[in-house]
């Protein structure tokens, strides 16, 4: 008994003694584990803490960001977009609307007669976040970074693509990026003088003012970048020229920002402190939850949170909705079935589309009657698609499938299983009287499959969605541009061949290049050739009335084509708290600038 | 053979699962259809190319992450880091490096493992002895119901329910986040309930075969207090296999639950672990799964040496211990 009562309290002292343990491991750990311990990326300027905050008279604006590995504006990723809300500003920012530009850096600017060069004037009192100047050589040198390949690399980032957007159009600057040429001065980017920037571009580009919104334009403290190649970004040691600066990054945790002391125009920065939580994952219709928890002031809506939040009588008023910048479709499969190389075949199937229904299935889906998106200026009704489905019949039925019958499954290639794709099935049943399925394979699968050569009973599209700057050069010029049309012109066994040459490292890029235009100019359909001629006479074009025209052109004859089928034009929802003022939603895929914007005491 | 001979044994063991995890991990990987690129394109950045993207932002893609070189190489390259604890940057995160993302999740992930642990434990123990001595009677069904309710209940819906009561109804806790000791509340909460399940059948399993042991008999035999036979003699001897479960248990836990830390948007390695593998990110993935791999088999070679400190039958019969007997005995082999 003795034996066994000393053993109990030996054992007793032992849990005792690693409860203690656990105890101080938790305690040292407690300090690191939230990210407050102010670590490197910490500048230690923040050490006013959200515990002594006072609402009333401090304007804290709360977001919450889907985790931001990095926020370069020259590649491609979300962080991009978060330095274009604030912490980087352009030559020129964008109006209320989004519709055109404003002054930003550069107070004035003009084109020549020719069309080919602006000229900015950067404003006397440009200064960056520690006081220099920002001068028009910070952008030549900026861009001189943005046009060098790998530039990504000396940023000391490998994730994703360049950000700049062809359609720009700046002179030499593809060229350069390329690798086609490595002399700067063949690039048309000029610093005149510290406060005069040339930029000359290849051909008119009515939407270059608006192009030069885009997050890629963003200047950057060259300095910095240089001397800090990997962590430039970092609070520690970023220098940002916008109206918000960066105070405090904890890395994968939370993003504070506040207003940058040497700002041109602080009458309208009214924001104290916008705290942004960066976090993983997230479960799709649950971003109300913290919302409605009082957590976060502007929360982007998914489809089940608009449902949800349309039924509350009072969280619908928070509601506010954004144009849509962005279209669903469905691209053409490649196939040994030759079924879909048939225009009058896909013409059938996207005329027995019947969009009005589709757009009914999601609150966020309007009916999509055109790869141009309506909300771009000059949009004209004459280049759409609608639903004939007497017509559609016709053609299928002279196709040899009179009401659809003996008529293939289609297939609907889609990375995640959504009612889009499930209405277009219905449809297409209804309508026609023939069968498809949803093929939803994981993202993996569906980045092979797309490309690949189908096999021969295997017959459909793949559904995806784009988003871009809505004008005329951006929407007919590049997102599905001429060349693309192009290739999904190609019969399968062209394609195939095509593909092997675009993997052939052995040829340097020039030689490549050469090759996949020959094959292009070879076999790709003439209505996808006389495309790429409209396309190309529109952007050599000066007079902005005959360019809208050619443009209205080639994007009916790339309808005409079918072999990409705009489906529905999808807007953008948003909770905002109503204490928010000067929110501008605008239709772009930064949504809205932090400048401007500011908190009305809470009504108590 | 010394008991450093055989932990060194067991460590070079560790070395092989390792590197046969890495190559099994890597070959998967390759396998996978997709590439990381590919993925980024139609996911975060894909609205920002126009159409698929031109050639030479796809070889540029290509030779950015090592799609150029032959797969052995990028594993031999990784691999030569691996053995310094330097997996080189993730792609998803190109300014952390690998290990540096796991030394930030891991201390997050196992925090929440061994609160949700312990707390298993303080509930478990106390259930399975009430219900072994009071065995087939309501209560022991009754508790029994409850536990199998509670292995059935997967911990993310418990989670969604924690959300819809302490933060919808109530508004006392974040939804999610982490910024504090309270947004570890709710997550351990959810966790608690599978573990506690499992430990508890244990416990009542065990302390029931415990109970019909010779010495307890005989211990209550003698006169002994039942409360204090059952505490002393009873639970502790009962306790050995609850040790075994633990050790994977623990393990599993701490390498992060996926879907606790989606839901309740915790950067801890499960999440990390998950994104990897979904977007083909070979460092983070390899790293990762590595060190998951040197999580379980550490947590096992300390559950086999507790196993024997805490019983010394398990000792004598082999085990741990048998460096002290082949110390005695010279000439026996271990097998």
């Amino acid at each position: 008994m003795g034996a066994s009562t000393r053993s109990a309290r030996r054992s007793s002292a032992r849990l005792r003694s690693v409860t203690a343990a656990v105890a101080v491991t938790l305690a040292l750990s407690g300090c690191t584990l939230f990210g407050d311990d102010g670590d490197s990326r910490d500048n230690g300027t923040s050490s006013s803490d959200d515990t002594d905050a006072d609402p009333g008279h401090e304007q804290v604006l709360r977001l919450s960001s889907s985790n931001l590995p990095i926020i370069d504006p020259q590649v491609v990723t979300f962080g991009m977009w978060m330095s274009a809300k604030g912490i980087f500003e352009g030559l020129v920012v964008q109006n209320e609307e989004g519709t055109d530009v404003a002054p930003g850096m550069a107070e004035s600017w003009e084109m020549s007669e020719d069309g080919l060069t602006y000229t900015f004037h950067i404003r006397d009192n440009a200064a960056w976040s520690n006081g220099d100047p920002v001068t028009a050589e910070d952008f030549e040198r900026t861009y001189q970074r943005l046009f060098t390949p790998e530039a990504g690399e000396t940023g000391g980032s490998t994730s994703g693509a360049n950000s700049y957007q062809s359609s720009t159009n700046i002179k030499g600057a593809a060229d350069f990026l390329e690798g086609g040429t490595e002399d700067w001065s063949e690039v048309g980017v000029r610093a005149v003088d510290e406060r005069v920037l040339e930029i000359e571009v290849e051909t008119p580009t009515p939407g270059f003012l608006m192009a030069m919104t885009h997050p890629s334009m963003l200047p950057l403290h060259m300095d910095t970048v240089e001397e800090h190649p990997q962590d430039w970004q970092e609070a520690e040691h970023i220098v940002s020229n916008g109206p918000f600066m960066l105070d405090r990054w904890v890395t994968n945790s939370s993003m504070e920002l506040v207003p940058n002391p040497h700002y041109w125009d602080p009458e309208n920065v009214h924001l104290d402190r916008i705290e942004i939580a960066l976090l993983e994952g997230g479960t799709t219709g649950a971003a109300t939850v913290p919302y409605e928890n009082d957590e976060v002031d502007i929360v982007g809506l998914a489809n089940a949170d608009i449902i949800r939040m349309e039924s509350d009588p009072e969280l619908a008023e928070h509601i506010r909705v954004a144009p849509s910048v962005s279209y669903v479709y469905l691209a053409t499969l490649r196939s040994e079935n030759p079924l879909l190389e048939d225009v009058n075949i896909r013409k059938a199937l996207s005329l027995g589309l019947d969009r009005e229904y589709i757009a009914t299935v999601t609150p966020d889906g309007e009916p999509g009657h055109s790869l141009v998106l309506g909300i771009v200026p000059g949009y004209d009704e004459s280049i759409e698609v609608s639903e004939d489905v007497e017509e559609a019949k016709r053609l299928l039925a002279e196709a040899g499938y009179p009401d659809g019958e003996g008529f293939p499954e289609i297939n609907l290639l889609a990375g995640s299983s959504n009612v889009d794709v499930e209405a277009i099935v219905d449809s297409w049943r209804r309508n026609l009287g023939i069968s498809a399925k949803a093929d939803t394979v994981e993202s993996g699968v569906l980045v092979e499959r797309r490309w690949a050569v189908q096999d021969d009973d295997y017959v459909g599209f793949y559904y995806g969605s784009f988003a871009g700057t809505p004008n005329w050069p951006t929407m007919v010029g590049s997102l599905w541009s001429p060349r693309d049309i192009q290739e999904f012109s190609l019969p399968a066994d062209v394609w195939t061949e095509y593909q092997e040459v675009q993997a052939d490292s052995d040829l340097s890029i020039a030689e490549r290049n050469e090759e996949l235009s020959a094959i292009r100019d070879e076999h790709a359909s003439e209505g996808s050739q006389e495309l790429a001629d409209l396309v190309e006479q529109a952007m050599n074009t000066t007079d902005d009335a005959e360019q809208e025209a050619l443009f209205i052109e080639a994007a009916r004859l790339r309808e005409e084509q079918h072999l990409i089928i705009p489906v529905l034009w999808k807007d953008r929802y948003f909770a905002v708290r109503p204490t928010i003022d000067g929110l501008n939603l605008r239709p772009s895929l930064d949504a809205y600038y932090f400048k401007g914007m500011s908190i009305a005491a809470e009504e108590q | 053979m010394s008991f450093m001979t055989y932990l060194g044994k067991r460590v070079m063991r560790m070395v092989l699962s390792l590197t046969a995890v890495s190559m099994i991990t890597f070959t998967l990987l390759q396998l996978a259809p997709g590439n990381f690129a590919d993925i980024q394109r139609i996911s975060a950045g894909a609205a920002q190319f126009g159409g698929s993207g031109t050639e030479d932002m796809v070889h540029a893609f290509a030779s950015r992450y090592g799609d150029d070189i032959p797969a052995w190489r990028q594993y031999l390259i990784f691999m030569k880091g691996a053995v310094t604890w330097d997996f080189g940057p993730s792609y998803k995160y190109p300014t952390q490096d690998v290990q540096d993302i796991i030394a930030q999740g891991f201390p997050i992930s196992a925090t929440i493992a061994l609160i949700a642990v312990a707390l298993s434990l303080l509930i478990a123990i106390p259930i399975g002895v009430y219900a072994a001595v009071r065995q087939n009677s309501p209560a022991d069904h009754g508790t029994m119901f409850l536990i199998t309710l509670g292995t059935a209940l997967p911990n993310y819906l418990t989670g969604v329910i924690l959300v819809l009561f302490f933060t919808l109804t109530l508004g006392v806790l974040p939804s999610s986040g982490w910024a504090g000791p309270h947004y570890m509340i709710m997550p351990v909460l959810a966790l608690v309930l599978g573990p506690t399940a499992v430990l508890a059948r244990y416990v009542r399993s065990s302390m029931l075969e415990t109970l019909r042991e010779e010495y307890v008999v005989a211990a209550l035999a003698k006169g002994g207090p039942r409360s204090t036979v059952i505490m002393r003699h009873a639970l502790r001897n009962s306790l050995i296999p609850i040790v075994t479960v633990l050790g994977p248990l623990l393990a599993s836990l701490m390498t992060g639950t996926v879907f606790v830390e989606a839901l309740f948007r915790i950067p801890g390695l499960g999440l990390y672990f998950a994104q990897a593998a979904a977007s083909r990110d070979m460092p983070l993935l390899m790293g990762t799964a590595l060190f998951f791999a040197l999580i379980l088999m550490t947590m096992n070679l300390i559950v086999d040496l507790v196993y024997g400190y805490l019983d010394p039958r398990i000792r004598a019969a082999g085990g741990v211990s048998r460096w002290r007997r082949s110390q005695k005995s010279p000439l026996r082999q271990p097998a």
